[in-house]
This record gives C-alpha cells, structure tokens and sequence, in this order.
C-alpha cells in the first residue's frame, strides 16, 4: 500500500500564499510600499520643497532668488496688498462654506432621512450630474447666466425686479456693473461648484444617525427644534466638518473662478500662480501657498476641539 | 522643482550678461525626419482647427520633416519648456526672446542657410529682440499691435485717444465710460499706462514705457489704480474678453487684432484703432534650441516659416502682421494690402513691443523698476489697492 | 384600579388605501395601571406597532387609543407622558452617560444641578452610580441597557414602554435583569408595556399578556391562562412547547373529534393503548428526557421524568394521559 500526500503539490502561488499566511506582515509591507513612497517622496517632498522655498526671498534689486534663510517673505505677505488677497480669500472661503452647509442641510436631510427607491437614485442623480460635467463648462454657462445682458439681468427686466440686482451691485464693496463682474457672482459661482461637496459627507453622515435616535429624543420630551440641535446637529457635525474642509479648502485653493467670474481682484491660488508663472517671484508664491495649508491645520484643530471628530 | 530652478538659472544668466556667440550650423544635411515646435496656440495650424488654414502637411510630405507641436500659453512657460530641453524651435516673444539668449537655451542662425531671409520685413531683420551684438538668434514669424477695440455703435467716430479707457469721462453716447471699459490682466498692462503717461506727461521724462524708475512708475500705478473704478473686469482670456463685449455692454478696451476680428466676422458692431498715444505690441521670433536635435529640419522648417504664401494665411488666421511684406500683396495667400494695413502695418513705428522689465536698464544699473514688482503691483492695484 | 392604556378598534395600515398592509387591525386592548403587560408574538406580527402607537410614533389609521382616559390620536411623542427604552437602546453617543439620563429634563428646562442630581439618583438606581462620566460606547451591553432604563425612568413616566429591552444580551445576563426589571416595576408600581418574541420571557414577567398573530390579537389573559388554555392553535405552537393534536388523533385517544394541546409533562409514555409509535427522537433535559413519538403523521412529545426508563429510537410505544389535561380548541 503507498501513502499519496495529503497535501496537494504546491507550486509558487501557492508557496506566496504560504508564506504571507505565516508573515502577514509581509504582505502588508508589499502592498503599503508604492503608496506610501508616492506619498513620502513625492507628496511630502515636493510639500517640504515649498516650504523651503517660502522661507528664501527674492533680491529686490536684481530679482534673482536668494537661497538664505529668511523670514522676509512671510513679512511681505502681511504688506497691505498681499494681506488684501488674504483676507479677501479667506472671507470668500468662509461665506462659500457657509451658504453651502445652510443650503446643503436640507437637501442632506431630506434625501437622508426621507428620499427612498426613486427619489433617492433621483437625489444621487442631482447631486452627481453637476459633477459630470466639465468645471469649465459649468463656469462659463454661470459667466452667461449672470451677464448684464444674461438670463438673470432679462428674467429681472422682464418681472421689473432689475432694482433688485441694482440693489445689490451698489451694495458698498460689491458695486459693479453686473453679477457676473460683481463679488457676488463669485460667491454665487463657488457656492453652486463646491455645494455637491458638501451634500454627500452631510447626507452620508445624516444617513448614520439612527432614526431610533430622533425618537428617543422625541420620547424624551424633545421638540423637533431640539431635538434638531441636540441631537441630529452634533450628529451630522463630522459630516459637515467633512464637507466644510472640502468647500473651504477648494475655494482658497480655486484660481479659475475668480478669473473668469468677479472683478478681477486676486484670490490666492491667482497670485499663486502669476507670482510664479510670470514674475519668476517662486519665494513669495509659495509663501502664498502656505496660507491655506495653515488655515486648514487650523480650521481642523477648531473643529477637533469642537468635537467633531468625537463621534468617528 | 526644476522648472523653478532653472528659471531662478536663466533669470540669473540674464542678468550677469550675455554668452558668447555659438558656433553656427554651417550646411544643412539630410533631414531627420521630425522637428519639434513650442508654440503659441494657432501659430502652427495643420488643417484642424479649419480645413483652409494649413501650413504643415505640405511642408511635411515635401521635406520629409514631421511636425511635432507643443502649445505654451505663457511666455514663462515657453521659457520652462525650452530649459526642460526636447524641443527644437519656439515661436518666442519678446518678453521671451532675450532670457532665451541669455540663458543659452537658443543657438545663433546662419541667415545664408535661410534663402527666405533677404524677403523678411527692413524693420524686423535686425529687431532687438532676436539680434544680440549683430548676430541673429532666430526669424521673425510674426507681430501684432495692442489695438484699442469699440463699439461703433457707441463710438460712431474711432476714439482718438487711449482716455477712454484710463480716465473717468462721459462717452459719445453720453453715458459714463465706468464699467463699460476694460484692461487687461497682465503687469505688462503697467506699460500701457506708462505709454499713456509718455504721451500725456512729458515731464516724467518717460523714453520706454519697459524702463520706468521709480517715480515714472508711481505715475503709472496711479493712472491704473484710477483705471480700477472704470474696470468691471480685467481680461486676460480673449474668449472672455469677446463675450463681455457681446453680454456684459463692455464697449472699449485695450485688446488683440485677433478678437477685433472674430467680432467683425460674426457681425458685431466692432473696429479697432491705434490711437495717438501709439500701442505696445508683441512681435515673435522662431528660435532654434541650443541642442537641438533636428537641426537639419529645423532650419527646413524656418524656411519655410518665411514662405509668403505661409506668412500669408497666416496673418489672416490671426489677425496679425506678416514678417514677410511680400505677404500682404503677392496674391499666393489670402492676405490683401487692406487686411495687412487694417491690422496694424503701417503702425510699426508707433508700437513699442514687449519686452521684459529689468532693473539695469538705460537710465542706469538698478535704476529701473524691474518685472516682479509690476507683478505685485498689479495685483495690488486690481485688488483696489 | 384604573385603566392605563386603551385600545379600541384600532388599525394600522401602510401602504395605498387599495392593497393595505394591515400591520395592526381592529385591536382591542386594556391595560391596567400598575401592571406588568407583554406582547408576545412573531415578528411582523404587529406588537412592536402597538407599542409605537402607544409611544406616538405610530399614528392609528382606525380606531381610538387613550391613555389615562384621553384620547392621544392626536399628541405628538415629546408631549405623551409615556418613556421608552429602545430596542437598540438610542442612547446618544456623543453624551456622557449623565447627560443621556439627564436629556429628558434637559429639554423641558431644569437646571443643570438639579437635573444632575436627579440624573445620579437614577443611575444610582440601576446600580451605574459610578459611571456617569463616560460615554456610552464605553459601556457593556447590559450597563447600556440600564442607562436606557434610567434615562427613561427620569421623566417619571406613567406608563413606561420597553421594545425588547433584553433581546440583544446574552442569557445569564438576559436572565438576570429579567429578574430585576420586574423587582423594579414592583417597587415603583409603574405601568410596564414590554414587547417580546420570546415566550418564556413573557410567560415569566408578565401579569398579564397578548399574543400577537398577523396584526390581531390571538389571546389575551395572564400566563397561566396563555399557556394552560391557549384559545388557538397558533397561540399553543407559539406559546408553549405544546403536543398538538388533529381532531382524528384526538378521538383516537378517547377525547372528542377536535383540536386539542396536550402538555408534554402531562404525557406518560405507555407499552399499550389506543394509538402506538416509533419514538423518533430523545432530547436529555437534566430534570428529565423528552421522548419525541411519531403518531401517524403527528408528533407527540412526553417527558419522562429523571429515574424512570426510557425507549430506544426506533421502539414502538403508546401514550396515556388523564383526559383532564386535554385543552380543547374546537373542530376547525
């Protein structure tokens, strides 16, 4: 009588299998290792390359870069026209972050809460579409839409609203000659661009709070206003921390809306770019751009010290 | 990284003086097979955009050269791709042309090579721009004004002068001119104003709207920080700048040849006009990579740049001026006498092309304002400062 | 003693008017105060909607549900004075424990210390005094469960609803707080409303249930009455553990031609008698051993008690039992 094996015969697949079944460590490193060196090298180098850069300064008589360290760059940030764009950058950022979270709310809620079968696959749809379509087409169709001459500016002529446009443009700071050159178109632009930004991680975090949840809160006495604060609020707040990095951080980054829609005034991703496209000024230019990466470092210790990681 | 680097190079080389002149090719052999172009958009059209527009597949099945293009959108970028190396040839600005030269990135031509050369335009043979110490770093291709485009509907008479863009006044249809004017968005509109300035304020002593001391720029920045209340938008897109004028009720500004056309051909109340004050302009010159690859098809090519049938379409294509004058009237292109003066020929004189701002310029060593700061300027002044 | 809950012709149907979904249908129901009342049933059987409908989640599309007398067809949840500890208990998780229980007088606008206070003597209460710090996420399964307890018990609810409070622990624990649940209702004297599958739960806590059967209720009476006279045979399968005898059977073994339940411990195996089987299947229960006898096309379960022999698998045997303990449930 021979024994045959037990084991079937194994061939190189099946020693790999083998030996990542007994170090599945290794694996892990295999897997881990092409990411992770993107990451590091490329990511965080090149982000380490510019941060060394901001601290070099440009030689004000010959325009050539210095390569000593300095903090003479940082200083000229705060020179009023610098800060200008700053401020005038982080507002517009803040405003977006805020109309989106007041608009998306609803829209979040209902397709959460409510929206099933049809109306959801409906909602998804909405919300998706604006996405599909190219960020250029969707800026320039805005462009025409807010034209002195443009759907709004007929639709206002024709009810005999135009004094509320008027209004508007001569709101001290917005003046222009029309929504499309005006502040206020920008807003309206970067509000309507980032808003599916801000919907999904709202809906998604919506979507997680249990209904058993509101009715506990209702059981317990709570009105639907309370119950709203109380609860549903704190609950969604990841979802809303999530989505108000996304729009605040796309629009202090954003350097095309600005071109096109408003009245030129720079944004920081535009002085970004001409800084180190056309003025050869790479310090000042990545001094600019480490404002964001600041602001977000610490817009995200506010929102952690709010608690909005509390509930991940 | 690079690209930064080596521009941080090349702006160095520019200011610490020119190179010695190169060895010059001296025969052109069998051509390689290929030849690789930075250009701007539409400057290099094969048929694609529209079918009649086509100056390369011939060119292609005669020399045996393929025509590889690449499209830069800025002048820097021209200059980052040339320094990165692969190309052959750049349709380079002015702006452009001189850090190329300094930077060693472009080689000096041998006219003899270049039959064509004796056809090119008395003003452009020896243009600053391309010719250093006598020798030639390229052939001119091309040059336009900055006209000043308007309604003729609003203007039934062309505007003399470049105040209807720059001070607060009522326009002929008696309306005011502000948010009905527009700049464009670019530091180099600082010399715009400079011009402006030359024209209006002599006793600035302005020689060259690129080569302002301190005072003469605070002048400028001041006429545009006036400008700033006139200005809805500033352009920088021609496409945008086309549209504002068909929505927005923009009815005057600083613009290209190129727009003033493509307005007209649709029909639109639209001309254009150098005013007294004279313009600026941009004039481009094909420059040959130091290390080019192709030299052979290279030089091919540039021969055939000056062929005026080329020039030609050329100038039709883009609303510009030939560096060819045959161009304009020998028939073998669809450019007339009339387009060639409709855009801007006869104005050489009165254009003062772009070019870069330094510190070290004729009114002495560091006594110029140089280009970063008009950048921040700029954005300064669009910013409402 | 006074009625706490009332059920009178109540319906709850979904979906369109032409095709319902009658999830709770013509149900009639008391319920008196002090009392401890389970509904039993399968799920979809419609006890978990009378319990929403009592809580106000539900709203009734028939019928009149009052309670203490009024008629709550039309309050919202948040102003019924009734408190639920939730299936999967909803404790919130962004709040302390503390502020869990403290939530229902936080929002009708006591003061911090005074609900504080309030709040520690509850959890006090379900012995969680030291735990009032952390958060929910930090709990056991059963500490959560008493945390639902307490935050409900803090309103002072009249009439305090549980949908299958013990239904997520394990069985010691599950056993455990069976026992305390119903110490703690004694000692309040609290109206319980408790909504279970599980019929020994009920059977063992309730002083009086429902069973629950396709939206209807099938009986409703105290424990013994349930599973001693089961008024159906789906309350005897679902009930007890109930031998269930086809009329045929029945009459075989000298009782009338109808349906009948007959108690597994009230069957004795014998050699001889009317009607004889295979035993199929023997089941060791400690106190004793359930032998399972094929009888025809019915099984039969006896239990033999511990001591006395028991028949092989595959042994042919018959039963005998005192015709008293045969509980009729008509021919159909």
């Amino acid at each position: 009588m021979t024994t045959s094996a037990i084991l079937p015969a194994r061939g190189l697949a099946d020693r790999l299998t083998a030996l990542f079944w007994r170090h599945p460590r290794v694996l892990l490193a295999l897997l881990l290792t092409p990411p992770l060196l993107w990451l590091g090298v490329v990511y965080l180098g090149s982000l380490a390359a510019l941060l060394l850069q901001s601290f070099y300064s440009i030689d004000e008589f010959s325009g050539v870069v210095k390569e000593e360290f300095t903090l003479k760059t940082y200083t000229e940030l705060l020179r009023p026209s610098n800060f200008d764009i700053l401020v005038r950058t982080v507002t517009m950022a803040a405003a977006v972050t805020l109309a989106c979270a007041i608009l998306a709310f609803p829209i979040a809620y209902f397709a959460a809460r409510y929206a099933r079968g049809h109306w959801k696959a409906a909602f998804y749809l909405g919300v998706m579409l604006p996405l599909w379509s190219s960020y250029l087409v969707k800026v320039y169709a805005w462009k025409l839409i807010l034209a002195k001459e443009g759907i709004i500016g007929w639709a206002a002529a024709q009810t005999h609203t135009s004094w509320i446009i008027d209004s508007i443009l001569s709101i001290p700071g917005f003046e222009s000659s029309s929504l499309s050159t005006s502040p206020i178109g920008t807003f309206m632009v970067f509000v309507y661009i980032w808003l599916p930004y801000m919907i999904l991680p709202m809906q998604a975090a919506l979507e997680r709070v249990p209904n058993s949840m509101l009715e506990a809160s209702a059981d317990l006495g709570a009105t639907r206003a309370q119950t709203f604060r109380t609860v549903v609020l704190p609950l969604a707040l990841p979802g809303i921390i999530a989505g108000s990095i996304f729009t605040f951080s796309l629009t202090l980054g954003d350097y095309i809306i600005p071109q096109i829609i408003g009245n030129s005034a720079n944004f920081i991703g535009m002085a970004v770019y001409q800084l180190q496209g056309t003025a050869g000024n790479i310090p000042l230019a990545a001094a600019f751009a480490v404002v964001p990466i600041l602001i977000m470092l610490i817009y995200l210790a506010l929102a952690r010290r709010m608690g909005a990681f509390d509930a991940l | 990284m690079t690209t930064m680097k080596l521009m941080a190079a090349s702006a160095l080389a520019l200011l610490t003086g020119l190179s010695p002149v190169l060895a010059q090719v001296t025969e052109i052999g069998a051509p390689e097979g290929q030849v690789n172009i930075v250009a701007w958009a539409g400057y290099i059209e094969r048929g694609e955009t529209m079918k009649e527009f086509d100056w390369v597949t011939k060119f292609e099945a005669a020399s045996g050269c393929k025509v590889n293009v690449k499209t830069a959108n800025t002048s820097d970028e021209m200059v980052a791709l040339m320094n990165e190396g692969g190309f052959d040839l750049v349709t380079a600005s002015g702006d452009a042309s001189l850090r190329l030269i300094a930077g060693d990135r472009v080689q000096p031509i041998n006219i003899d090579l270049v039959p064509s050369w004796s056809t090119v335009d008395e003003r452009l043979k020896d243009a600053p721009w391309h010719t250093v110490d006598g020798v030639h770093y390229g052939v001119p291709y091309m040059w336009g004004p900055n006209v000043l485009m308007y309604n003729t509907e609003v203007f039934p008479e062309p505007p003399t002068s470049w105040s209807v863009v720059f001070e607060e006044q009522n326009l002929p249809d008696g309306k005011s001119n502000k948010g009905r004017v527009q700049a464009y968005d670019g530091p180099i509109h600082v010399a715009d104003a400079a011009q402006y300035l030359m024209f209006h304020k002599p006793e600035l002593g302005i020689t060259s709207p690129y080569e302002l001391n301190e005072d003469q720029y605070k002048a400028a920045l001041d006429l545009l920080r006036a400008q700033r209340d006139l200005t809805s938008r500033y352009w920088h897109d021609a496409f945008i700048q086309m549209d504002d004028f068909k929505n927005e009720g923009v009815v005057a500004s600083g613009s290209w040849p190129f727009q003033v056309g493509l307005l007209k051909s649709e029909g639109l109340p639209i001309a254009s006009v150098i005013p007294q004050e004279g313009a600026t302009g941009w004039a481009d010159t094909t420059m040959m990579h130091v290390d080019a690859a192709n030299p052979n098809c290279s030089y091919l090519w540039m021969e055939h740049s000056l062929a005026s049938n080329l020039q030609s379409d050329l100038s039709v294509w883009f609303g510009a001026n030939p560096a060819v004058l045959a161009a304009c009237t020998d028939g073998r292109g669809m450019q007339t006498a009339e387009g060639c003066t409709a855009n801007g020929l006869d104005d050489f004189e009165k254009i003062r092309f772009w070019t870069t701002p330094v510190s070290n310029c004729a009114q002495g060593e560091g006594a110029c304002v140089p280009y970063y700061r008009w950048v921040s300027d700029y954005i300064g002044v669009i910013g409402g400062r | 003693m006074s009625t706490a809950v009332e059920f009178l012709n109540v319906a709850r149907h979904f979906g369109p008017a032409s095709a319902p979904v009658r999830a709770v249908d013509g149900v009639d129901l008391t319920i008196a105060e002090g009392s401890f009342f389970a509904m039993l049933g399968p799920s979809g059987s419609g006890k978990t909607t009378c319990l929403r409908l009592i809580s106000g989640f539900e709203k009734p599309t028939g019928g009149t549900i009052r309670i203490f007398g009024e008629d709550v067809s039309n309050t919202p949840p948040h102003l019924r004075n009734v408190n639920t500890v939730f299936q999967d208990y909803a404790l919130f998780p962004h709040l302390n424990v503390r502020d869990n229980v403290a939530y229902g007088l936080m929002v009708k606008g006591m003061g911090r210390a005074k609900r504080y206070a309030k709040a520690d003597e509850m959890l006090a209460l379900v012995h969680l005094d030291s735990h009032g710090d952390r958060k929910p996420s930090q709990l056991s399964g059963g500490q959560r469960q008493r945390v639902a307890l307490a935050r409900a018990l803090v309103n002072e609810p009249r009439v305090l609803l549980l949908d299958e409070p013990l239904g997520a622990l394990d069985l010691k624990l599950r056993e455990a707080m069976q026992d305390e649940l119903k110490a703690l209702q004694k000692r309040l004297g609290l109206t319980f409303v408790f909504v279970t599958h599980d019929q020994h739960e009920a059977l063992s806590m309730a002083d009086s249930l429902a069973v629950f059967s396709e939206g209807r209720i099938a009986q409703i009476g105290s424990p013994q009455d349930i599973y001693n006279r089961p008024a159906t045979r789906f309350v005897a399968d679902f009930v007890g553990s109930s031998n269930i005898l086809p009329p045929d059977l029945t009459r075989a073994l000298g009782g009338p031609a109808e349906w009948a339940s007959l108690r597994p411990e009230a069957t004795h195996l014998a050699a001889t008698g009317p009607v004889s089987g295979t035993v199929t299947a023997l089941r060791y229960l400690g106190a004793g051993t359930r032998v399972v006898i094929m009888m025809g096309e019915t099984e039969v379960a006896a239990l033999v008690p511990a001591g006395q022999p028991v028949p092989a698998e595959g042994q042919t045997t018959s039963i005998t039992f005192d015709q008293k303990a045969l509980h009729l449930m008509g021919s159909t």
